[in-house]
């Protein structure tokens, strides 16, 4: 009969505390910070879904690069995984680079332009960029984040973040 | 009806297998980003938690399934789990080897990084580690508390989600929708369209989406009648949400707890078996 009532109280002690932080971690006021510390292993959720300002432009990735001739190419747009599948509602798989990415961005132009290359977002959208084959991108390049709608029928653009040049091989964004 | 928890709860982990199962195979579909692509860069946040710093960080790196193609074979385990508890579920028991291997492999890449996880995967995540603690503990009352546990959470979940949005004067008059039907990511065409052409339509169905996540938290603590019509609709939103906005493994991540949700009625209501 003990064994019985300290496992449900060690249970209900863990799924309580769970629950708690839940809540909090909704609380706009209450920063995430010490609630991260307290769970790495992010099992704390967040519920605000699409809230309270969802998400109304798309972001796109463009990168230029110095050609053989020494002048910049025009921008290339390499957004990861741009569209959605047809059969998107029950095979969605491009929703995680699109969300990474996404997130990337948000934490670039939410970050402050002087430290900027110690911000996380910058180092994933770096990476991706130094990651395209030297042989199509050449080595110096620049790239820039846009926002846009497309599914409007005037298209919207406005560059929001232009980054410095870098040079393939030369950065170590760890 | 019956009142008895591991029925439900056997259900609750049989729908959340299949929509970690889904996830998975998502996942291991994009085999190359994560060798090279955009998710290979998501840094794991172990410098965030001091207890992980320092010595141990290099350690935990390489344990956290950090490096391709480590990466890959704690998805591939998990999605093995996934089916061992899917198999067991549908007969008559739920595994705990397969709960456990789910979670020690879930460990492992939550602490490599997020992988572009969503709300739908902090559910299924939620449901399976709640799930594990229940099973090893396998008692009945332990079986109901943790059936109580899903029901609270999927209720804060519509909870939150209805309050932020209500407070909104965009979301109300149907603004951030059509604003969010004009994204790539989640938009739809034609959706777009028709709620251009009618404001007022798009004010009405930003309401009903708004007011149904708000109703739907009420779900648990109802009567069972009201219970499940909320659950029906529920459904409904799901599933539109999915079609429209490709949100896919959100139905199987909430549908999941909706057993525990059936539960928590039934119990509080006392209905007669």
């Amino acid at each position: 009969m003990r064994t019985v009532r300290i496992k449900e109280c060690f249970l209900f002690a863990v799924l309580g505390t769970w629950l708690v932080l839940s809540a909090l971690r909704q609380i706009q006021r209450v920063k995430p910070s010490w609630i991260r510390r307290l769970d790495p292993f992010r099992l704390v959720p967040n519920w605000r879904f699409f809230g309270p300002n969802p998400l109304t432009w798309d972001y796109r990735l463009y990168l230029r690069f110095v050609d053989a001739s020494g002048a910049w190419s025009k921008w290339t747009d390499i957004t990861p995984n741009k569209n959605r599948g047809k059969l998107a509602f029950i095979w969605n798989p491009q929703r995680r680079p699109r969300k990474v990415f996404f997130s990337a961005c948000r934490r670039i132009l939410a970050y402050r332009k002087s430290d900027i290359r110690q911000c996380s977002g910058h180092k994933v959208i770096i990476e991706h960029v130094l990651a395209k084959p030297r042989s199509q991108f050449g080595s110096r390049r620049q790239f820039e984040i846009a926002r846009c709608r497309v599914l409007t029928r005037r298209e919207e653009r406005e560059v929001l973040f232009r980054s410095e040049e870098y040079v393939y091989g030369a950065v170590d964004p760890t | 009806m019956s009142h008895d928890p591991f029925l439900y709860f056997r259900a609750s982990v049989l729908i959340a297998s299949i929509g970690c199962g889904i996830a998975d195979l998502e996942l291991l579909s994009l085999f190359g980003s994560l060798k090279d692509g955009i998710l290979a860069h998501e840094r794991p946040h172990i410098s965030e938690h001091p207890p992980l710093r320092h010595d141990s960080r290099a350690f935990w790196m390489y344990l956290g399934a950090y490096h391709y193609p480590l990466t890959l074979a704690a998805i591939a385990i998990r999605l093995a789990a996934s089916l061992l508890i899917a198999s067991s579920a549908l007969r008559g028991s739920v595994s705990v080897m397969g709960l456990s291997i789910f979670v020690a492999a879930s460990i492992l890449l939550q602490l490599r990084g997020g992988l572009g996880n969503n709300g739908s995967d902090d559910m299924l995540l939620l449901i399976m580690f709640t799930s594990f603690l229940a099973r090893l503990l396998n008692t009945s009352l332990c079986t109901s508390i943790a059936l109580f546990f899903l029901s609270a959470q999927v209720s804060l979940a519509y909870l939150v989600s209805g309050l932020v949005k209500v407070s909104q004067t965009p979301w109300r008059n149907g603004i951030s929708m059509i604003d969010l039907m004009s994204t790539e990511t989640f938009g739809h065409r034609g959706l777009l369209v028709l709620l251009r052409s009618s404001p007022r339509g798009a004010a009405l169905i930003a309401t009903i989406f708004v007011f149904g996540e708000l109703f739907g938290s009420f779900a648990p603590w109802l009567p069972l009648t009201y219970a499940v019509s909320l659950l029906c609709g529920a459904l409904a939103f799901h599933l539109a949400t999915a079609l429209v906005m490709g949100l896919n493994t959100f139905v199987p991540a909430f549908v999941a707890t909706y057993p525990a949700v059936i539960y928590t009625s039934l119990v509080l209501y006392r209905h007669p078996r």
